[in-house]
């Protein structure tokens, strides 16, 4: 090596090294600094802040990510159940659907001594060790839209059983297409647990009710709940199959995109895409009549519902056990199933006229 | 010539402190031992276990931001051996074999077909989270056997968690490989300039490779602290890993470029960074806030750390000292 090297090598690798003095002064600095700060703190009473009696319930609830408007709705619920029962509702979550950053929230959760966790799970696994801590320390967790191992949580509500959400989508495909005729089902991925159940629960009341006996299903695709995928699927679809009458997903993102597909492709009123969509992303096909008809739970009812059990279970009004009725206002009488879960099964039906929440006509 | 700035790690350690003390005044539970540890072993022990790697590659003036998919990789490998009803001492050497031999896959690569790293650890990336889907399936693992959760989840009487002693016990051992052995010699002076050093014998290939395998079986150790701490395994783990690495291994005033860089300024970086997210969780700061700090943290460290000196950021701000 020629001197320059060595030189600016040394140079280096020394960048690694502190003076034993230097390092001292940081050590003294940062730990005069540490000491300070705690007398100063401790001084001010703000490390007494510990949740005293007088203070209202706490209860974190904790979207798979925000800002999307689905989980705004299940926050404005949660909000409102909060605002009846006199607790104090904070949302908190990551801004994309990042696994490790969920449990990072509920980690920072912890130490809150949080009253209530209404959680969106990400993953069925990954959020169990930290939310099993919080319950040692006394908090209730209640899952919603996706549920955690058991371990993890007190309770969980469903959304609909899945022959409820089975019979929501076929009406809404036969009031779009009143005597039925081909279709395709719309899932993300071949191994979405969810998916695979809402196809088989329809498959089974296909074969069992006569008054869906008309939907035929020729094909499943898979659009990863993207909105591009979906329309490129939805497209070369039609074109594969020119007698096509229906797509059917329980996919939010697939189903408005595809109806975006059928009308820029002049299919209006020869296809129709429908099953589950949120009301913002459908108005206009509502209003142009691409699409006559779909469904959806409400996510305001459903952040409510999951809030009200946490806060009713904390306060020990009700017990979480197998059997146990309550009465939710505005959503009727749940019962607590076995492995601790309750059905929301407030389906929605939108139409034009009827698209957006206040006005949807609920399922009969 | 360009000099770095006097004293990066005591700037960091000024931040810290800092960031610290606005935590204790933000939250009244920020500030017990318990809570800073255990929050620190959650957010910084995997990352900083793959930043350590990732340092070494970065040092040579090279990047690999296959590491979080290699690491998802040894997640599986791990759920598949335990399920096979391997003892956690055969799957932990056998996952660490694997996953620096993905690493030394990326280092051969490189040195071989002689692109920017970037691209082949890009592509490297996609094939290695690929093979792990098609191991794992899209579903997660929480069957482990007895053992597997030790290195993530244990702690020393109960006081100190294992993982921040897992991370500062490799934290020193690749100080002292970086900073006071020929190795360490070999690969700052890859980083500072491959050709001089592979005239003055240097055997740059091999020191690359090398890079890239340490990188590579440093992500199997945090494969088995990871699954320590979120007790399962899936094929997506830690997709969203990369930028708090980046972040880290820049913030900690390793050149970006190569040649330069030390272990003290990365620990101090993580633990900065580690501060920063359990304060502004801990006041229930929401998560589009807490992303774009941490954004900024990184550009204004990147505009600091290698811009060289206080004066020349002062500068390019336009200001006249």
């Amino acid at each position: 090596m020629d001197k320059e090297m060595i030189r600016r090598c040394t140079e280096a690798m020394n960048e690694g090294r502190m003076s034993r003095r230097k390092w001292l002064q940081l050590m003294l600095a940062s730990g005069l600094s540490m000491s300070t700060i705690s007398a100063m703190l401790a001084n001010t009473g703000v490390l007494v802040g510990r949740a005293d009696a007088a203070t209202p319930l706490r209860v974190f609830n904790v979207p798979k990510f925000t800002g999307f408007v689905y989980f705004e709705l299940a926050k404005a619920g949660g909000e409102k159940a909060c605002k009846e029962l006199g607790a104090q509702q904070i949302y908190i979550g990551t801004t994309t659907a990042d696994v490790e950053g969920q449990v990072h929230v509920l980690q920072n959760i912890v130490p809150q001594r949080p009253d209530c966790i209404v959680i969106a799970a990400l993953d069925i696994n990954a959020p169990v060790p930290t939310l099993k801590q919080a319950r040692r320390r006394g908090a209730i967790v209640v899952t919603f839209d996706a549920d955690v191992a058991p371990a993890g949580r007190d309770l969980f509500i469903n959304m609909a059983p899945f022959d409820v959400q089975a019979r929501a989508m076929l009406e809404s495909a036969l009031a779009n297409a009143p005597d039925g005729g081909k279709a395709i089902w719309i899932a993300p991925t071949p191994t979405v647990a969810n998916f695979i159940s809402q196809k088989k629960a329809i498959d089974d009341l296909i074969a069992k009710d006569p008054k869906f006996k008309s939907i035929q299903f020729v094909d499943t695709l898979y659009a990863n709940d993207d909105a591009d995928k979906s329309y490129s699927i939805g497209t070369s679809a039609m074109q594969a199959h020119p007698d096509l009458k229906l797509f059917i997903s329980g996919s939010g993102i697939s189903t408005p995109a595809i109806n975006k597909a059928i009308q820029d492709t002049d299919r209006v009123g020869k296809v129709f895409a429908t099953g589950f969509a949120l009301p913002s992303t459908m108005k206009t096909y509502l209003s142009s009549g691409t699409c006559k008809q779909y469904a959806l739970w409400s996510p305001y009812k459903y952040g409510y519902m999951a809030t009200y059990f946490a806060i009713l279970l904390k306060s020990g009004k009700i017990k979480n056990a197998e059997g146990v009725a309550v009465d939710v206002p505005t959503i009727g009488s749940r019962t607590i199933e076995e492995g601790s879960v309750a059905d929301l099964s407030s389906m929605l039906f939108f139409s034009k006229g009827h698209d957006d929440f206040d006005t949807a006509t609920p399922m009969t | 010539m360009i000099r770095r700035l006097p004293g990066w790690e005591t700037t960091l350690v000024v931040l810290l402190v800092f960031a610290g003390a606005v935590a204790s005044f933000t939250s009244p539970f920020y500030l017990s031992f318990d809570q800073i540890s255990y929050s620190l072993q959650q957010s910084i022990a995997v990352v900083g276990l793959i930043a350590l790697g990732l340092m070494a590659v970065v040092v040579i003036g090279e990047i690999d931001i296959s590491l979080p998919a290699i690491m998802a990789l040894g997640n599986i490998l791990f759920a598949q051996l335990s399920q096979a009803g391997f003892s956690v001492w055969l799957a932990f050497p056998l996952v660490l074999f694997v996953c620096g031999l993905c690493g030394l896959l990326n280092g051969v690569l490189v040195v071989l077909l002689g692109l920017p790293s970037l691209a082949i650890t890009l592509g490297a990336m996609g094939v290695y989270r690929a093979i792990a889907l098609l191991l794992g399936g899209q579903q997660g693992f929480a069957d482990f056997l007895p053992g597997y959760f030790w290195l993530g989840s244990a702690s020393i009487s109960g006081i100190v968690p294992v993982p921040l002693v897992v991370l500062l016990i490799a934290a020193l051992l690749f100080g002292f490989v970086m900073h006071w052995t020929v190795l360490g010699r070999a690969l700052f002076a890859c980083g500072l300039n491959a050709r001089t050093a592979f005239l003055s014998g240097i055997r740059v290939y091999a020191v690359k490779i090398v890079a890239f395998t340490i990188a590579g079986a440093m992500s199997g150790l945090a494969s088995l602290v990871y699954i320590g701490q979120f007790q399962s395994a899936r094929a997506d783990n830690a997709s969203d890993m990369l930028l708090f690495t980046v972040t880290a291994v820049v913030l900690g005033g390793v050149d970006i470029f190569g040649g330069r860089g030390n272990v003290v300024g990365l620990i101090l970086s993580l633990l900065l960074l580690g501060t920063l997210e359990n304060g502004m969780g801990l006041a229930n700061v929401s998560g589009s806030v807490q992303t774009l700090a941490i954004g900024t943290v990184l550009i204004v460290s990147v505009l600091i750390a290698q811009a060289g000196s206080w004066s020349t950021v002062m500068k390019r701000l336009g200001v006249n000292s």
